[in-house]
């Protein structure tokens, strides 16, 4: 059982939140609210404004936008997305894809190399869909907002820096 | 100062295509990486709300086939617009599509998973 200050992603991935400083326990808040508010993730509410606050909160700090993607917030972020997306039956939460798709990319065009070099892609973000390790859950995004919102309230967070801005 | 941007769109079926695979929907883990590699690359990105509903004769099949859509539109510049074929290109294998409908400025477009590195 996590600590109330541990948000538990549905892959199983633990994030401490000790390590948030208060503005972004803020920004933690408003994705909570904004969340509840918008559970619905064909309205699309959701999803565009987690990107565009964390994109901005971010920004400021002088991260660069790949580096606010590894973020504990943008990672809790999106898990709130996928349990919204899963929930409205849009999305699923197996990884079955991914033999077949890296068999795609190697039938296609012969490697990952070339497939990233002939499309843009990132390696490095194609390495990590292709290797992750999401596995199924049975989380829900109603228990994913409780915990968020006890691990906020928790008198025992001593927020610290996390050096990120 | 920069020259007009244009309006880009394109449509994401939410279910994989049912002749190149089982038409089931997509792993969430797909989504994220969309968003990832759009805020990335494209420093975002608007996701329409709903879901885009619509049906087309399937060319192998001669069938038709109803399918909904996730819609994102990107602000660009016109020389940008390649980097975005390209793009697209790399989603159609990823999320398992024949093309991917683009509308550029409003010039539509469909964009296929073409054997690029062959």
């Amino acid at each position: 059982m996590p600590a109330v200050s541990v948000y538990q992603c549905s892959d199983g991935r633990e994030w401490n939140l000790h390590v948030l400083d208060d503005e972004e326990r803020e920004v933690l808040a408003e994705l909570k609210a904004c969340a509840e508010a918008n559970p619905d993730p064909t309205t699309a509410a959701y999803r565009n404004f987690y990107i565009k606050r964390l994109g901005s909160f971010y920004r400021q700090r002088g991260l660069t936008r790949r580096d606010t993607t590894k973020t504990p917030l943008w990672v809790i972020a999106q898990d709130l997305y996928g349990l919204m997306l899963v929930e409205a039956g849009i999305a699923r939460d197996d990884t079955d894809f991914r033999s077949e798709l890296d068999a795609d990319i190697h039938e296609q065009f012969g490697s990952r190399e070339a497939f990233c070099q002939a499309t843009g892609l990132s390696k490095e973000r194609l390495s990590e869909l292709l290797s992750g390790s999401i596995s199924s859950c049975e989380c829900s995004l109603s228990g994913a907002l409780a915990r968020i919102d006890n691990a906020l309230r928790s008198d025992t967070c001593s927020p610290v820096r996390s050096g990120s801005g | 100062m920069a020259g007009a941007l244009l309006e880009c769109s394109f449509l994401i079926p939410i279910r994989r295509d049912g002749i190149l695979s089982e038409g089931k929907e997509h792993s969430r883990e797909l989504w994220f990486w969309l968003d990832q590699e759009l805020f990335d690359r494209f420093e975002g990105g608007t996701h329409s709300p709903g879901l885009y509903k619509g049906f087309y004769r399937d060319a192998d099949t001669g069938k038709r086939v109803d399918d909904a859509s996730y819609k994102y539109t990107i602000a660009m510049e016109e020389d940008d617009v390649d980097r975005l074929r390209r793009f697209l290109t790399g989603l159609c294998i990823v999320f398992q599509q024949k093309c991917i409908y683009l509308s550029v400025a409003g010039r539509v477009e469909f964009i296929e998973a073409r054997h690029a590195g062959r």
